[in-house]
């Protein structure tokens, strides 16, 4: 390789060659905005206070490419689910994919396809303007865009069945993947959709994602986003969320992989009784690894209420980062918000940095909040032992004592199965 | 009806607003190198006093007003202030009580400070400091007996110069923060205390801060020095008149206690507020901070936050020895349309080092209260303990409460707890006592008395009784 490009100009070239994918001219107008946006932003440094504790100076030196397309013989998931939407690099493999058991009123589809199919449903969606200031990589990832899914569920439908979208990343290096999620639950739509990025044979390669989720009136909404790439690989994710009345969402987030993974999830209440349970677990094993949540709950409507339970288990010289923040606006009555973060410290060199906080502008509201950074009671530990129980056995034990509240209330097995394969393999390290 | 309760305390008047007519020595407004070459000649300083206060300056030079906190204020234009500003004295200022001029013991005496060694309060020695000077000290005599040094800091300079040279700085150095260096460039006095070894100090000591003059801000220092095995508890005051401008108060505090030694430093700030409109005011930068630099040596901050238009203050310890113990208690109440944001930050360093951090906010009319705080574990404070507790109260719908925890562990040793809570007096709470009989207003004093008690109950005596009668001036009839 030759000197090292600088982002700015590989980002350029880049751009540049997309400009010849076939795409609606309002598109590509909004595309070359946000790219001269996020030229201006530039990259976070860490003398801000969203970014304190992320450092991503380091993707000024790096170049990425941008993917070329593959084709595995068979993919690698854990998840067996009847309904899937599988990308290769960032392509969509329709071969791979499977919507056979889809309601036939319900949207599921590439983006590309659904720009084609769809663009007056699609358009309002794209061009709305994203929180890029704070989130500069969301600029990118919208002067990018070009393949993700777009998901839509008509008024009163039930999906049967989670909705598996994988983001496969394999035999390439050095590369850079921009997806961008559309999923809009209209009125009493239910759905549950499990978002999973996992690698195979890819090293080094970035992900810039962002998803959206609409939840209209009296919508229930499960979002389970599963990060598992390769350790050396990148992983930014920017997840908003926005809730009409009476709507209901979960999401649960688990982070194992990446080498940096950023997790932002922003959750916006419009209309009042809305409801939101946030939870989310990570698992770090490798020296360097750093994973980083930052929640936003919007309360701007009253009578909504928010939970958050964040737990985490650190090893190795492992750096995890928690930054939960409620606000509350003035006249977001009976708002209820509960945060707490948990950690749980494996070895001497991890590092965690927890900040929940809440910025309160109602009187009449209950809002608590709590965080605790830990290891294994030794008390504990010698009950265990005590009772014949080998010393890894007992850690083990443990450890999915600790995660176990996180796990409570999955109902879909296969989802529950994932997260606990996921835990074992964490925990008989 | 509670919005008429809260009405009435938003109206209740500031009753120390008074200003007292004194012949003064002024400078003219600005900041210059000549200034602070003038403060330190006025002053009679050594040299290393000088290049140090110097130094300072050129630092704050560089530097640019902080930006982070959840305040809001216009611009300061740091040349229109009044850096030094004392009563006139009419010889070498005044050797004992009698000398001192009778218009600054009779404001004094109504601010409720017995300046007098017989007073009511016969218990405390006070150190009186009047703009930019210290007026007088109570009690040497006694105090010296037992070693102690309490004295004004410039007394300090002038007769402990290698006390004050071996310490001076070492908490909070000059290029600490922008409002730390310009106190390091330009402070004015202070109050000093050295605990020898082996001494529990006879009684309570005081500082009494009053801003007296207009268009000046008040710069001054106190150093703490608790020698091993030694105990000292000192408590500090202020107020200051009724203006429509802004005064500008920028202190630094610096505590050091050495091997099993223990500080307690507890503040009743009382600042004017500003009136409801938030005209006027004191801006309260300051910056607190004590090292516990021997095992088993404790600091303890109490701090009672009613004052100042904007409080902007985070009493810190430093735990670098081991089995070193810091704690915070602070009850902090914002009305009309004042601003806080204050809390404190733990660093554990040595081992076994414990933290305990009790935060109360109280927000009412259009206030916003800010807790921000920081407990930092590093790699080698094995077994480090935090437990944090913030609590806020809401009392109207026009105010604001936050909070601003960062927690950043780097030792699996460490067990660190936080939590949290914001909400309003509890309709159920208020029924309860309703229903035994008690007015509205009682029970909102009884529910708001029982929420601050746990900080009160780590007042020295005569400051507990200041502080409740305080609140309960402030919020009468206020919540409901």
């Amino acid at each position: 390789m030759s000197a090292v490009l600088t982002m700015s100009t590989w980002l350029e070239s880049a751009f540049v060659s997309g400009r010849s994918i076939m795409q609606p001219s309002w598109l590509q107008a909004f595309r070359e905005q946000q790219f001269d946006k996020f030229l201006q932003r530039g990259l976070p440094t860490r003398k801000e206070e969203w970014w304190k504790y992320t450092n991503v100076a380091f993707l000024e030196k790096t170049s990425f490419r941008l993917p070329i397309i593959v084709k595995p013989k068979k993919i690698h998931s854990t998840l067996d689910s009847s309904i899937s939407l599988v990308f290769i690099n960032g392509q969509y493999s329709h071969e791979m994919s499977n919507t056979s058991l889809l309601p036939s009123d319900v949207i599921l589809s590439p983006l590309s396809l659904a720009i084609e199919q769809h663009e007056d449903l699609v358009k309002p969606y794209l061009l709305q303007e994203l929180d890029g200031k704070k989130h500069p990589f969301t600029y990118l990832n919208s002067a990018f865009i070009g393949e993700g899914v777009f998901l839509h569920v008509p008024e009163n439908c039930v999906v049967p069945s989670p909705i598996h979208l994988l983001f496969l990343n394999t035999e390439q290096n050095d590369f850079i993947t921009y997806p961008r999620n559309i999923i809009v639950a209209q009125e009493k739509a239910q759905v549950t959709i499990i978002e999973e990025h996992t690698a195979n044979q890819a090293f080094n390669y970035f992900t810039n994602v962002v998803t959206e989720l609409h939840a209209h009136s009296n919508a229930h909404l499960s979002y389970f986003k599963l990060q598992n790439e390769h350790h050396t690989a990148t992983h930014i994710a920017n997840v908003k969320v926005q809730q009409q009345q009476d709507s209901h969402v979960n999401t649960f987030f688990i982070d194992c992989g990446s080498r940096l993974a950023r997790e932002d999830l922003t959750i916006h209440f419009h209309e009042r009784h809305a409801e939101c349970h946030m939870k989310g677990l990570y698992l770090l094993e490798h020296d360097d690894q750093h994973v980083d949540n930052h929640i936003f709950v919007d309360h701007a409507a009253p009578h909504c209420s928010s939970t958050m339970l964040y737990k985490g288990i650190l090893d190795k010289k492992s750096q995890a980062v928690f930054n939960g923040k409620v606000y509350a606006h003035a006249g977001a009555k009976q708002t209820n918000a509960q945060q707490s973060n948990h950690n749980l410290l494996l070895s001497r060199t991890a590092e965690v940095n927890t900040k929940p906080e809440l910025e309160i502008y109602e009187e009449d509201v209950k809002c608590v909040h709590g965080a605790t950074v830990g290891q294994l009671n030794e008390d504990a530990l010698f009950y265990l032992r005590a009772r014949g129980v080998e010393k890894e056995e007992a850690l083990t034990i443990l450890t999915h004592a600790f995660i176990e509240e996180v796990m409570h209330n999955i109902a879909d097995p296969s989802i529950r199965n994932y997260i606990q394969q996921r835990v074992r393999a964490y925990a008989s390290l | 009806m509670s919005n008429q309760y809260l009405k009435q305390i938003v109206n209740k008047n500031y009753q120390y607003g008074f200003i007292t007519e004194i012949e003064s020595d002024t400078f003219a407004p600005g900041l210059s190198e000549e200034v602070i070459r003038k403060i330190s000649k006025l002053k009679n300083e050594p040299e290393f006093m000088l290049q140090w206060r110097l130094r300072a300056y050129q630092h704050w030079l560089t530097l640019s007003p902080p930006e982070w906190a959840h305040v809001n204020f216009p611009e300061i234009d740091y040349q229109s202030i009044i850096y030094y500003s004392a009563p006139r004295v009419k010889k070498d200022g005044p050797k004992s009580l009698e000398e001192v001029d009778p218009q600054l013991l009779e404001t004094y005496k109504k601010l409720g400070i017995p300046l007098h060694e017989q007073g009511r309060l016969a218990g405390v020695a006070v150190d009186a400091v009047f703009d930019s000077v210290s007026v007088a000290t109570t009690f040497k005599g006694k105090l010296a007996e037992a070693g102690v040094i309490f004295c004004s800091f410039s007394e300090a300079v002038q007769e402990h110069p290698e006390l004050v040279e071996k310490y001076l700085g070492t908490v909070v150095p000059y290029r600490d923060n922008f409002f730390a260096t310009l106190n390091s460039a330009v402070f004015s006095d202070g109050s000093f205390v050295y605990i020898p070894k082996g001494v529990r100090c006879p009684m309570e000591l005081s500082t009494y801060f009053r801003i007296n003059a207009a268009n000046t801000g008040q710069f001054e220092r106190t150093l703490i020095i608790a020698d091993a095995d030694s105990h000292v508890s000192y408590l500090e005051g202020c107020t200051a008149p009724m203006r429509d401008e802004n005064q500008l108060h920028a202190a630094v505090v610096e505590l050091i206690a050495l091997d099993n030694a223990e500080i307690k430093y507890s503040t009743v700030q009382n600042w004017y507020p500003g009136d409801e409109e938030g005209r006027g005011g004191i801006y309260n930068f300051v910056t607190k901070r004590g090292a516990c630099r021997g095992t088993h040596s404790k600091i303890s901050w109490t701090q009672i936050e009613t004052g100042s238009a904007i409080t902007w203050k985070y009493p810190s310890v430093i735990l670098q020895g081991d089995h070193s113990v810091g704690e915070f208690y602070s009850v902090a109440l914002t009305n009309h349309r004042q601003q806080a944001d204050t809390g404190t930050k733990m660093i554990h360093m040595g081992k076994n080092t414990r933290s305990t951090i009790i935060s109360k906010g109280i927000s009412a009319g259009f206030g916003q209260n800010t807790y921000r705080g920081l407990v930092r574990v590093l790699p080698q404070a094995h077994n480090a303990r935090n437990y944090t507790q913030c609590e806020s109260l809401l009392l109207s719908n026009t105010c604001g409460a936050h909070t601003f925890p960062y927690i950043e562990v780097k030792n699996p040793t460490a067990q660190i707890e936080h939590e949290a809570y914001t909400s309003k007096i509890g309709a159920d709470q208020l029924f309860y006592c309703r229903q035994r009989g008690l007015s509205i207003e009682d029970a909102v004093s009884m529910i708001v008395n029982g929420f601050c008690k746990r900080v009160f109950n780590e007042l020295p005596m005569e400051f507990a009784v200041e502080a409740q009668k305080l609140l309960e001036v402030s919020l009468e009839g206020s919540v409901g």
